[in-house]
């Protein structure tokens, strides 16, 4: 087992680093926070990692912090690192490191920039291309087995900060000393780090990575790539007033750092690096754009989370607040105090009272939701009934795919809200993996997905409901065999199949739109889903419940030749975090605060909304492991 | 009008062969191709139709087996298409699409290939009762009701009347190996149980029979239509009293509507509807309607590509009147 320290996890890019390490077979992770909020942060996030409290200006506290490991991150935060005093500690940590075997640092910079030869005024702003030339100079003396993933580019993260409330409040970005700057996603930034990380020192130790973008852009053309994805004029102003007014005592420090920053991007040239590491083309700036599209909307009303203070509700409704900071969250349940408890927990949200047995569901204020979430089937289907009077969107994650008629028919006869069917696994998160790695093979032919779930982890009242329904009703599924759509009993339906620890699972077809959707979107000529409902991995191993999915692919490969795919996804936590993103990123999307616009009046699955990259991403985000097994 | 022919798989057959004729006999104009997995019954139909060619047919295949650049108006699916192919055929080509042959609890594979690119044709999803006729007429019977609370059919099958080989292998596969009957009481859906499943109604002659309720596509499409809290199919099988008087073969439903009339009076409405033609011929006329609506023959306008059930394509004064002129005897109480 190799055992990795991320200094800070915390950070903007760390914890994505630490995201998308999390789960990799034979690495363990120690996360470190300097504060004590930031180490409850991490503990409650990872609860497979090591966390520490650990300030790299204390010499020792740091020394401890490195006893054992074998490969370290290092990424100083932008403003007020001082390499001087911060970089020394690290290299005396890592030598005193008997184990040490590769330290990685974040660097943003030129390549040739000299800190002897760089104006004081430059290296003051303690700041990117000011920061890092301080610490290469003492690292580059150090003898340590490095490497330097250099970040040559604007990273994506910046948008919110620079301009998105210029953009929401007054249609302009209002930026200055402007030059043609290369953006890169912070996520496929982190998709590096996780690589050279994960690879070690053996392929990466000595080598620096130049991370950056063939796409450069001028604040003017950032500004119209923004109108493009909200449909408006965005005009750029050269002008340092923007900055000074968002983000106020740093101004100064910020629009000096900007004026010697502008000269350096002539001097950072293109390279491939990035693809190389993380094996696919980067996000381009309308992708990313196109991802956050919210941050530059004005926020709808509250998303009404019907069940939201429920098991798998509050989790999601935590969940949304963290994609989503500035959304207004109604928690929506017959007990109002319950659904105030979990809304005071959130924070901009409020609770009420709902009836799915009234047509108006009993909201007094029912004119005052942006979307309707519903965490408990719907029998009487008044909740989709309302959302086309409002015409807002639908989100249905509890209808199996044998159900869907008469949702189907209501919303035929009055198709003005756009109805999301996602009765699948995890509400899409199966589904949505699946096209993500069916698309690196030419033709797919056929699906198999497990799923393991905990007796433990049925979630509430709701989940328990749709389950004993759905299997009482008919214990025969519909699976796609031999290119047709097949009723199987209970003999027929079932599946034995492999954990990712190992074990063997006796798996029941279950009709979910999983295979619905994969078989008709992919054209395959086999497609099911089978459920081991018993003992998870992580009960198995003695610890708390899990959960995990197995999804087999069979098809041809780009080469030509028929091969095969076995992903193993899964969460420590069980079903009701990996749910919960499947539901915040389909609200985010319904919303159009991420992926495109607020998606048109009609049945909707969740492949034909939602982008598989940025499920996946966002998956990773939220503690759920996704490995090729 | 110089349409494609309209493409019928399982022409031949006992509904097909008389949607065939129904068409033909309207529109003596419109080309049709009869296809089938025999090629000689095909033939033998379209010889004798007139305007007409007979093909075999293959599902396992995604071109059906037909010759390479044959063009059609339209596909009406009446086997049990288990492949899409059929459908997938359809779409390939922008031609709309009548699925005849799905239970509620079959339809998500055809729903999900018309969500993945609705705007490429019409599909029109077909499984109902009688060709969606009943639900049609279920529907006119509603218009004169402020509110519906209950809408509740019954059908009494003539054993001598049970469809061809499609129909018999539809009904072999309902109990057992699929879900229960879906149908919505006190205002909720439910897959009813046994004691659900079972409901007592009187023909029109006055005799009680047991029927057992199916998860057709009427009740989801009666409860969108009209709200109602209630909404049920249930089946018989037995001799119907119009083919005990008259020796001929007969199909009846009755459609009864509990619900409130214009300013507030509980009301009742029973409608009794009686065929000598039978089950088949009904059905018949309502894939014939669904040709005639999807490629505009009945002039009403142009229908747009798209999702639809019966209830959003059809009117329904006009399918009442088109059965009553077709022999359908409807007798109100």
């Amino acid at each position: 087992m190799t055992k990795i320290l991320i200094l800070g996890a915390t950070g903007n890019l760390a914890s994505r680093v630490t995201a998308a390490l999390a789960g990799r077979p034979g690495l363990s992770l120690r996360l470190t926070s300097s504060r004590d909020d930031g180490v409850a942060r991490l503990k409650a996030d990872w609860p497979d990692a090591e966390v520490m409290r650990a300030d790299w200006y204390d010499p020792d506290g740091l020394k401890a912090a490195f006893a054992g490991v074998n490969r370290v991150l290092v990424i100083p935060p932008d403003f007020t690192t001082d390499e001087a005093v911060v970089t020394p500690n690290v290299i005396a940590a890592a030598r005193a490191t008997p184990g040490l075997e590769h330290v990685v640092r974040l660097l943003g910079q030129a390549p040739d920039q000299d800190p002897a030869t760089m104006d004081p005024a430059w290296i003051a702003t303690r700041a990117g291309t000011g920061l890092h030339p301080v610490a290469k100079a003492l690292l580059d003396r150090s003898g340590l087995p490095l490497t330097y993933v250099n970040v040559g580019a604007w990273i994506g993260f910046n948008l919110p900060w620079f301009m998105a409330r210029d953009v929401r409040d007054r249609r302009q970005v209002r930026l200055t000393h402007d030059a043609l700057r290369p953006w890169l996603d912070e996520a496929d930034i982190a998709a590096a780090f996780a690589t050279v990380l994960a690879e070690g020192p053996v392929r990466h130790a000595g080598r620096t990575w130049l991370l950056t973008a063939p796409d450069r852009y001028r604040f003017a053309d950032v500004a119209r790539l923004i109108g493009a994805e909200i449909g408006q004029d965005i005009d750029f102003v050269d002008t340092g007033d923007g900055v000074r007014e968002t983000i106020g005592d740093m101004a100064e420090a910020m629009l000096t750092y900007l004026r010697f920053e502008q000269g350096v991007w002539d001097r950072i040239p293109d390279s491939d690096d990035l693809a190389r590491l993380i094996g696919r083309p980067p996000v381009a700036l309308a992708q990313y754009i196109r991802n956050h599209r919210g941050i530059f909307t004005a926020m709808p009303r509250p998303v009404l989370i019907v069940g939201g203070s429920g098991v798998v509700g509050s989790v999601t409704a935590r969940t949304l607040r963290r994609m989503q900071p500035d959304l207004p969250i109604a928690i929506g349940g017959r007990n109002l105090e319950k659904a105030q408890a979990v809304a005071d927990t959130i924070g901009n949200a409020v609770a009420v009272q709902v009836d799915v047995d009234r047509p108006d569901l009993g909201l007094s204020d029912r004119d005052g939701f942006s979307a309707i979430v519903m965490f408990l089937k719907d029998g009487t289907l008044n909740a989709l009934r309302l959302a086309q009077d409002l015409r807002i969107p639908y989100v249905d994650i509890s209808t199996a795919a044998f159900e869907i008629a008469p949702e189907v028919a209501l919303h035929l006869s009055n198709p003005v809200a756009p109805v999301l069917l996602n009765g699948t696994w995890l509400a899409g998160t199966a589904l949505l993996s699946t096209l993500h790695y069916a698309a690196t093979f030419k033709r797919v032919d056929a699906v198999r997905i497990g799923a393991v779930l905990d007796e433990q982890d049925m979630g509430g009242p709701a989940a328990a409901a749709d389950y004993e329904r759905q299997t009482t009703i008919t214990a025969n599924a519909m699976i796609l065999e031999d290119g047709r759509w097949t009723w199987v009993g209970a003999e027929q339906g079932r599946r034995t199949f492999l954990g990712p620890d190992g074990t063997e699972h006796q798996g029941q077809a279950y009709s979910l739109l999983d295979p619905v959707y994969l078989g008709t979107a992919l054209g395959l000529r086999a497609a099911r889903f089978d459920l081991a409902y018993g003992l998870s991995a992580g009960r198995r191993a003695g610890g708390a419940f899990s959960t995990e999915m197995v999804i087999e692919i069979d098809g041809i490969g780009q080469d030509g030749r028929s091969g095969g795919m076995r992903l193993e996804l899964g969460h420590a936590r069980g079903q009701a975090p990996v749910t919960a993103v499947g539901v915040a990123v389909a609200v985010e999307r319904l919303l159009g605060l991420a992926g495109g616009p607020v998606p048109a009046a009609g049945l909707h699955l969740p492949g034909t909304l939602i982008d598989p990259a940025y499920m996946v991403e966002r998956l990773r985000r939220f503690g759920t492991t996704i490995n090729q097994g | 009008m110089a349409h494609h022919p309209v493409l019928i798989i399982g022409g031949y057959g006992v509904v097909g062969s008389r949607t065939a004729r129904l068409l033909r006999d309207r529109h003596p104009d419109l080309a049709l191709a009869i296809a089938g997995r025999d090629p000689d019954r095909a033939t033998a139909l379209a010889d004798t139709l007139g305007r007409a060619q007979g093909s075999r047919i293959d599902l396992e295949r995604t071109d059906l087996g037909l010759p390479p650049g044959a063009e059609f108006s339209a596909v009406l699916t009446l086997m049990k298409d288990d492949t899409l192919n059929s459908l997938r055929f359809a779409r390939g080509r922008g031609i709309p699409y009548v699925a005849f042959s799905d239970f509620a609890f079959d339809i998500a594979p055809a729903v999900a290939l018309a969500a993945l690119d609705p705007g490429r044709s019409a599909v029109l999803m077909l499984g109902h009762f009688l060709g969606g006729t009943i639900t049609m007429a279920a529907a006119q019977l509603a218009r004169s009701f402020a509110r519906v609370d209950a809408v509740e059919i019954a059908a009494l099958f003539d054993e001598a009347d049970l469809g061809g080989g499609s129909a018999k292998a539809d009904l072999a596969r309902v109990p057992g190996a699929v879900p229960r009957p879906l149908l919505r009481q006190d205002g909720r859906w439910i897959w009813a149980g046994d004691g659900l499943a079972r409901r007592d109604f009187r023909s029109h002659d006055g005799r009680l029979w047991q029927g057992e309720a199916a998860a057709l596509l009427d009740a989801p499409s009666l409860a969108a239509l009209t709200g109602a809290a209630t909404v049920r199919v249930d089946l018989a099988v037995g001799p119907p009293a119009s083919r005990l008087a008259s020796g001929t073969l007969s199909h009846e439903v009755v459609i009864e509507i509990r619900g409130a009339l214009a300013g507030g009076r509980p009301g009742r409405a029973r409608w009794d509807l009686i065929d000598g033609a039978g089950y088949s011929a009904m059905s018949a006329r309502g894939a014939a309607l669904a040709i005639e609506r999807l490629l505009d023959l009945d002039g009403e306008g142009p229908v747009a590509p798209g999702l639809y059930y019966p209830e959003t394509l059809f009117d329904a004064d006009r399918v009442v009147a088109r059965m009553q002129a077709l022999g359908t005897v409807i007798m109100r109480s």
